[in-house]
């Protein structure tokens, strides 16, 4: 018999490293006919728990399982209610926030996505994602091809600015070839070639100049035309949006117009990815909500994000 | 070991955590410490009350570490959402002060029922710490101590605060006053809901929440021995100046277990640019505190136990 109203309960599941990690299942009355077997796993927004501010994980869950969505709202390892700790102790929010831009929760969210899969039975599963919880999102949908749509809300693009390395990375990218050239030209220089082989030079600078440049050769690169993008541009995330492109993903990128992310968004990824790209326009879609800041404080911000969500999901099933 | 569970409060189905108690580092399950069937043990329960609004999320790892803190000590312990909040069902804005506090009195009964404690105490924090007092005050929940870290003593005051936020929020969105406080407290008064930080509470909490006056309402002296944390790194201020004269009026003389401390820890419960899992002096001067209030009640209930056995 099916029960007469949506069902909300508590699951838990053991990671690879032996965490208790903790989540909500929002189960519908009954699929709808147009929905399929497709779930909906919402992802915490980056420190702060599945209820998210403002109880918007909560409204978003129960919106979409009224439509006839299985929702799984989770929390990852050292947030909410779930066992283990991102950082040692107190640590400082800055370097808690790079770890997640580094993709820190992917792995606890692709096992979620399999006890999902498998608790409700899933064909496709979309993941939603705010701020930190969208880098997540994005980084985890590449590496699990269950996942063929993605919500992205105030999502950024720009790592933290305690990263030396994503601005190695950078660096890399738009110079790999000037770095391989004067890498060269160091064998020749006998003061050079020593340091060189003392490993008293950045190898890794060299390195990663050495594979970007392979990869724009065979056609794997990012951009043949290099463009300017800030400094700490988090590329492993643009990376993740080609191959989900690839894919056949669908991805919507949504923002308040008050969010330090819309700025990024906008300079760094927006006309290299979006624009640039047929395939990108036509697989993606953007949508600013009018005055909203990051955490919706407004209940017709709310409102709108919710209708957003809703109608995105609502057109692409 | 953790059990999370929904269990039926007064108003709907609420979302809780049980900590089940256990001592040491042998992992021994404190629970088969107790005796047999009908056996009431001398053992301590607590439940912890969350704050209000975007306060409740930012101290969530704190709670929820303080909350196995306690479970290693051998303390059983319940968290819980309010209605309207968390993961509970129902929306803020149909939530009143008074939903708050049957909540509480609810998750004390389960509590009981779960871990079969002697004794339930109720922590709370900030307005979580408020709701904690009234309730005890007002018998819907039986409380046998009471720890209150950094409570608020004016809801008004309080309230005002969140509006002024809310002013701000308004001013970086749209750059200019939207709805005035004037129209916000309007609105109220024609029954509507107000945002609060972002969250919609009804009119009645506001209302019922606007008239709490701990410091000079007509409070009687709290009953059940109490702790009353400050915390922050400065004593000065009004708000530490008040919370010292609350206990010297209303608590001290209560009890003689009764204590006012000043904990040297940040405001965990804003926005900050260390991500909070532990206040290890607040941890450890609460279950100094605690554990002291155990050991005598210890010592009350086996006297009560070796006299009552002696009497047959």
């Amino acid at each position: 018999m099916q029960p007469q109203k949506p069902t909300e309960d508590v699951v838990t599941l053991t990671n690879r490293s032996g965490q208790r990690l903790y989540g909500i299942l929002h189960l519908p009355c009954s699929h709808s006919a147009h929905v399929g077997a497709r779930g909906v796993h919402i992802l915490n927004p980056g420190l702060k728990n599945r209820v998210a501010p403002n109880r918007l994980n909560v409204k978003i869950a129960r919106t979409l399982c009224d439509l006839g969505y299985p929702v799984l709202r989770s929390d990852p390892r050292g947030i909410g209610d779930s066992e283990g700790q991102l950082g040692n102790g107190n640590a400082g929010v800055l370097d808690l926030w790079l770890k997640i831009q580094k993709g820190a929760l992917v792995e606890d969210t692709l096992a979620w996505n399999d006890f999902f899969s498998r608790r409700a039975g899933l064909e496709g599963l979309t993941l939603v994602g705010q701020c930190g919880g969208g880098v997540t999102a994005l980084l985890a949908a590449a590496k699990d091809k269950r996942v063929d749509r993605v919500v992205l809300i105030d999502t950024p693009f720009r790592t933290v600015p305690t990263e030396q390395e994503t601005a190695l990375i950078s660096e890399a990218y738009n110079s790999s070839g000037e770095i391989l050239r004067e890498g060269f030209q160091n064998l020749f220089q006998a003061n050079r070639l020593r340091k060189l082989l003392a490993f008293r030079v950045n190898w890794r600078l060299y390195l990663r100049a050495l594979v970007f440049s392979i990869r724009d050769r065979i056609g794997l690169g990012p951009e043949s035309a290099r463009f300017e993008v800030h400094e700490r541009f988090n590329w492993p995330m643009a990376e993740a949006f080609r191959l989900l492109l690839k894919r056949g993903a669908q991805i919507c990128f949504l923002y308040a117009e008050n969010d330090f992310s819309l700025k990024e968004f906008s300079s760094d990824f927006h006309p290299h990815f979006l624009e640039a790209d047929i395939m990108s326009k036509q697989k993606c879609r953007v949508h600013i909500i009018p005055h909203a800041n990051h955490i919706y404080t407004e209940p017709e911000w709310q409102s709108e994000l919710l209708q957003q969500v809703r109608d995105w999901l609502t057109v692409q099933s | 070991m953790e059990e999370p569970f929904f269990f039926d409060g007064p108003s709907g189905r609420l979302f809780a955590v049980f900590h089940r108690p256990w001592r040491g580092n042998q992992g021994q399950d404190a629970n088969k410490e107790q005796g047999e069937a009908g056996f009431q043990p001398c053992s301590t329960g607590i439940v912890f009350c969350s704050a209000f609004a975007e306060e409740k999320l930012w101290s969530h790892r704190v709670f929820v570490n303080f909350a196995r803190f306690l479970a290693a000590k051998g303390i059983a312990v319940l968290r819980f959402d309010y209605m309207g909040t968390g993961d509970s069902e129902g929306d803020s804005e149909d939530a009143t002060l008074e939903t708050h506090l049957t909540d509480i009195g609810a998750a004390v009964e389960e509590l009981k029922k779960r871990a079969r404690v002697r004794a339930v105490g109720l922590l709370g924090l900030r307005f979580g710490a408020t709701l904690a007092l009234l309730a005890a005050q007002r018998h819907l929940a039986d409380a046998a101590f009471l720890v209150l870290w950094e409570p608020i003593l004016k809801g008004g005051e309080y309230l005002q605060r969140c509006l002024r936020s809310h002013l701000a929020t308004q001013m970086a969105a749209y750059k200019k006053i939207v709805k005035t406080r004037t129209q916000i407290l309007g609105d109220i008064e024609k029954g509507k809901p107000a945002n609060i930080d972002g969250y919609l509470i009804s009119s009645e909490f506001f209302r019922q929440a606007h008239c709490i006056d701990l410091l000079e309402g007509t409070m009687d002296r709290l009953g059940p021995p109490t702790l009353l944390a400050a915390i922050r790194t400065k004593k000065e201020g009004a708000d530490w100046k008040q919370m010292e004269r609350f206990f010297q009026e209303k608590i001290e003389e209560a009890h003689p277990r009764s204590q006012f401390v000043t904990v040297g820890e940040e405001a965990f419960w804003t926005e900050l640019k260390t991500h909070y899992e532990e206040a290890p002096e607040l941890f450890e001067r609460t279950w100094a505190w605690i554990s002291g209030y155990e050991r005598e009640e210890t010592r009350l209930c086996l006297n009560a136990v070796f006299t009552s056995d002696n009497s047959h």
